[in-house]
Order: C-alpha cells, then structure tokens, then sequence
C-alpha cells in the first residue's frame, strides 16, 4: 500500500513536470496561467508527500 | 471521597489517514457537483473561476487548520466564532453552516441520482421528474432513518471509497492530460468562449461550492489522536489535492479532443464544455460525463465512475444529516437554541428531534427545487421571477451563500482570536503575519486571513448580485433563523445581543488535556501564568 501511494505522489510529480513544459512550450499566453499553477500544485504536492515520507522514515521509532 | 461525575466523550480513534478520509469524503465529493455548474456558466473561464474560488478556499483552508488544530472541538465554524465574536455572531454563523448542511443534503442527494441517471436513464431528471424527485425524496428520508437509528457509515468505509476514489480521479487527469489534452484548444476556447462579467460571477460564486465542507476538519477534530499535530499535515494534504482536481478537471474540460464526437440535435460538431450550458440533466454529473471521454480509461471510466460518484455523494449527503443535527445538538447545548433540540432518542441514542427537523427543511428545500421540473405553471412563475433558475442551481445558490456567509465570520473570528486570545498554543499558524502589540502583548495580524475574508466577501457579493433565489431565501433564512434566536434567548431571560459568560480558560485546557495534546496544555498554563493581564488578576 505505501508503495503505491509513492508511486502516486511519483506520479503527481511526473505528471506536473510535463504540463509544465507542454504549457511552456506554447509560449507565454495568459490563458496557460490556471494550467500552470495545476502543474506546480501537482509538484508541490508531490514533493510535500515524499519529503514527509522521507522525514517519517529518517525519525527514530518511539 | 466524592466521584466526580464525568461527561461522556467522543472517542478518538481517527488517525491522519482517517482524518484526510474524513475531510475527503465531504470536500472530494464537491467538485462531482460543481463542474458541471460552472461549466454552465463560466463557460471558457471556468478554470479562472475555480482558481479565484480555489485560492479563497485556500485561505479558508489555512484557517480553519489553525482554528481547528488550536481548539480541536467538534463545533466547527459556529465554536470559532462564538469564542471570536460572541454569542450572536456564534449563532449567525452556526445558523448559515445549518442551512448549509441541510442544502448539503438535499443537493448531494440530487446529485447522486444525477450520476445514478448516467446508467439507468429512467431517473434522468427531464424524462421523468416525477421518478427523479421521489428517489431523491426517498434518499433523505432513508438517510434520516439511518441517522436516527444511529447508523454511521464507518471510517474505513470512508477511507476505503476516498482511497478508491483518489486514485480513479488521479487516474482520470492522468489519461485526459497525456491522450486528450491541446493547450492550443485550452487557449483558443479561452478566448472564443469567454463570458460576460455577470456570467463570470455567477460561475466564480458556483465554484465555491467546489470547496465547501471544511467544517468536516474541525468535525473531526474532537475525534482525532494528537490533533494539533495531525490536523496540519493532513489538511494541507487534503487542500492541495482538493485544488488539483478542480483545477485540473476544468483545465482539462477546455482544453480536451472528445474521445467520441460529440454534437447537437442538428448533427453540429460540439466541445465538451458546450454540453453543459441549459442543460440541467448533464450539469448535475459533469465528472461522469468527462470521464467517459477521456481515451482508453473512459472504456471503463464510463460505468464505474456514476456508481463511485454516486456513492461519494450519497456520504456527503449523509454528512449533511449528521452534520446538522450535531451542530444543532452544540448550538442548543451552548444556549444558542431551544433545548428541544438537546432531545435524545431514549433507545437509539441519538438527537432525534434535530435529525428529523433538518431532513424535514431538506425535503422543503428538495420540494421548491424539483417544482420547475414536475409543473409547468411553477416553471412559468420561476422563469419570471428568477431567470429560470432550474433545481440545481436552487439548490447551489443557497448553498454558496450559506458557505460564503459562514466562512467569512470565520475569517473575522481568526483575527479576533488572534488579538483576544495570544496565548493559546497555535501549532500551526497560517503564514505570512505582521507582528503588532496589542494592549502591552505580542500579537501577530494574520495577512493571509485578511486576504481571504476580501475574496469569501466578494464571493459572497457575486453571489447576492447574480443569483435572485440566492438572494432572497439566504438573507430570509438568516432573518428568519435570528428572530428565533431572539425569542428563544428573551424568553430564557438569557442575554439577547451581549453574550453569556464563558469560562474560555479553563475550557481550553479541557480542551487539550481531552486531546492529549498535554505538552500544548503546560505550554497555555505557562503562557497564562506568564501573562502580565492574569498577574495583575491576581494580583487584585
């Protein structure tokens, strides 16, 4: 299951990275802007989780 | 040795899955119900509108993290602000959050059929208006029974659908972004479809309804193990993917190739967007909609997610039964309602009296919401005093106006809290604050919080300039709901606009010893020792 949800949180990542530059690669537009804070909230996201997984990994057991 | 009698409690068993499972199952159902609305009427700029309603849930979010991990009781809204404000604002905004459960109720219901219309074409709300309103009628009245018999779907039934229902939407964006994406389309729809300014209200203010049910953290608070740490992290878990599924379902409805051409009664090629606007069928199950016409997982998209939909909704329909009649129950123990309400079923347990008076103001609602579609004279006199507002966006008006009104006393209640009571232990502060002093202490102004209640206010201006039962029947409840209240407090002899005395302190740390949070309790107890004001207390 926690290998799952990691890949998911990889995958939210993954998927932000891409529409970023698919976004990007359109040139400047103001109508990419709502796409462009989807593809940073995705990445956001993901790396919130995985660093919170990293963290709770790293910290001694009680 | 005399026992001291002791308060039954509720049992904190939920863990941050639970607690994210719980939040989800409310606020992930939401966006089942709001695409197909804002589609309707933002049109090309329904992503603009979810971004401006998704950075004011944002805020809201932040706030209601910090409230709830702050003082983890099950009150919500209403306990905020009574602490913030006092009593009369208490009762406000615990009286437009129960307007809001009961429309909760009523809308989710709806909307479950909606999606259970999209496999069986008997209950499609035009063909058969007649079959339509009496499932939705039979739905609040099961859920009202189940509720008073004391049935509550469990938190793992809840983790388990909000587990299955993630991955499905993840899914879902997935395939749509990869096979069915075109920012050149995203672009051009953009700029062709753009609405009016009103129009652009009207969907901004039905966007709220996208993030409605942040009541459910604090809910769940009361229930939750080490709150004060567990509340932050999962809600920020839970605001984050709530803003990526509204943004990306409307980004995605713009900017997406149909996977099956779709067209009008005359053979026209249409955009997906297009088959939403006066579309009232369509409009209440935009996700199932959407779904099937995402590539190679619309193959299976298109039965599984009605069913998951429908389910989803059906909980969050469940949470507005359980929801009203626990914040009636809180209201009326706080002496902000009649005490009928305190009344306890004598076998099952349960406040029977507000369960089945709020599903009773449920099927009201429900009764002028389904009276355009089952009588063409009552169609006639709503296209002449209200633009032909069909049920559904009944139903999302007053549900906008009630989530608008309450979350912005919240935001007042916030900042009040934060001159009033410094020295409660906040765990988690929302960012960005502006350090003051404040009669001789430290205090820090929230700027995030003051951002938050401009955007919920001119949410809550669209709201009452764009839509006309909106209008009308959110103030009527409100007045209707404050004449109560007055009676009822000068009848008791109680204050009417003071409020009574509340010994916060000492509840406090009640509070956070029943939470465990016992680290945070000697932290409030120091603080309040510490504390220039409670010397000179003493002192005298």
């Amino acid at each position: 299951m926690t290998r799952l949800r990691l890949l998911f949180y990889v995958l939210y990542v993954v998927l932000g990275i891409m529409l970023l530059v698919r976004l990007l690669a359109l040139g400047f537009h103001w109508q990419i802007f709502t796409g462009v804070v989807l593809a940073l909230a995705l990445i956001v996201l993901g790396v919130y989780r995985l660093m919170l997984y990293a963290r709770m990994r790293g910290a001694p057991r009680r | 040795m005399q026992m001291q009698k002791k308060e039954p409690q509720l049992r904190r068993a939920v863990r941050p899955w639970g607690s994210f499972a719980w939040g989800y199952s409310d606020v992930g159902a939401d966006i089942f119900v709001g695409l197909g609305l804002v589609l309707a009427y933002a049109a090309g700029a329904s992503n603009v509108a979810f971004l401006f309603a998704g950075a004011v849930y944002v805020c809201i979010g932040l706030a209601y993290t910090e409230l709830a991990a702050a003082y983890p009781v099950a009150g919500g809204g209403q306990y905020f602000v009574m602490r913030g404000l006092g009593d009369v604002f208490g009762f406000i905004a615990g009286w437009a959050v129960l307007l809001d459960f009961t429309i909760d109720v009523t809308l989710f219901a709806w909307s479950c059929v909606d999606y259970l219309s999209q496999l069986l074409p008997v209950l499609v709300p035009s063909m058969h208006p007649w079959v339509h309103f009496a499932v939705v009628l039979g739905l609040i009245g099961a859920l009202c029974l189940l509720n008073v018999v004391g049935v509550r779907e469990s938190t793992a039934f809840q983790g388990s659908v909000s587990a299955i229902d993630v991955l499905s939407e993840t899914l879902i964006l997935c395939f749509g972004f990869l096979f069915a994406f075109d920012p050149q389309l995203l672009v051009h729809t953009m700029t062709t479809a753009w609405p009016s300014t009103f129009a652009l209200m009207q969907g901004v203010s039905l966007a709220i309804i996208s993030f409605v049910g942040l009541e459910s953290i604090s809910q769940a608070a009361q229930e939750t193990q080490r709150p004060a740490s567990v509340i932050p992290r999962t809600s920020i878990a839970l605001i984050l993917t709530i803003l990526i599924f509204a943004l990306g379902y409307s980004n995605l409805a713009l900017g997406m190739h149909p996977w099956h051409p779709i067209t009008d009664a005359h053979g026209h090629a249409l955009a997906f967007w297009q088959i939403f606007p006066n579309n009232g069928d369509n409009q209440g199950k935009g996700v199932a909609l959407l779904s099937a016409q995402v590539p190679y997982w619309g193959l299976l998209a298109q039965y599984y997610v009605p069913l998951l939909g429908a389910i989803l909704l059906l909980i969050s329909s469940n949470s507005g039964v359980f929801g009203s009649s626990r914040i009636a129950y809180a209201m009326s123990r706080a002496r902000l309602l009649p005490s009928i309400f305190q009344h306890v079923h004598r076998r099952f347990r349960t406040p029977v009296i507000s369960i089945v008076t709020f599903c009773a103001l449920a099927a009201v609602e429900l009764v002028f919401a389904a009276l355009p579609g089952l009588d063409p004279s009552a169609r006639a006199v709503y296209a002449r005093l209200f633009h032909g507002e069909d049920g559904i966006t009944f139903l999302g008006d007053l549900y906008a106006f009630g989530a608008a009104t309450s979350y912005s006393l919240v935001f007042v209640a916030l900042i009040a809290l934060r001159f009033t009571d410094p020295l409660s232990p906040r765990k988690f502060k929302m960012p960005v604050n502006i350090p003051l002093r404040f009669q001789g202490r430290r205090v820090e102004f929230p700027v995030i919080g003051l951002l938050g209640f401009i955007g919920i206010t001119a949410i809550l201006a669209f709201t009452i300039i764009t839509h006309d039962i909106g209008r009308i029947a959110g103030p009527l409840w409100l007045v209707s709901g404050f004449v109560l209240y007055l009676l009822y407090r000068a009848r008791k002899r109680l204050p009417v606009f003071r409020s009574e005395d509340h010994d916060f302190r000492n509840g406090q740390i009640d509070i956070l010893r029943n939470a465990g949070e016992l680290e945070l309790m000697d932290e409030y107890i120091e603080n309040l020792r510490s504390s220039p004001a409670m010397r000179e207390e003493a002192g005298s």
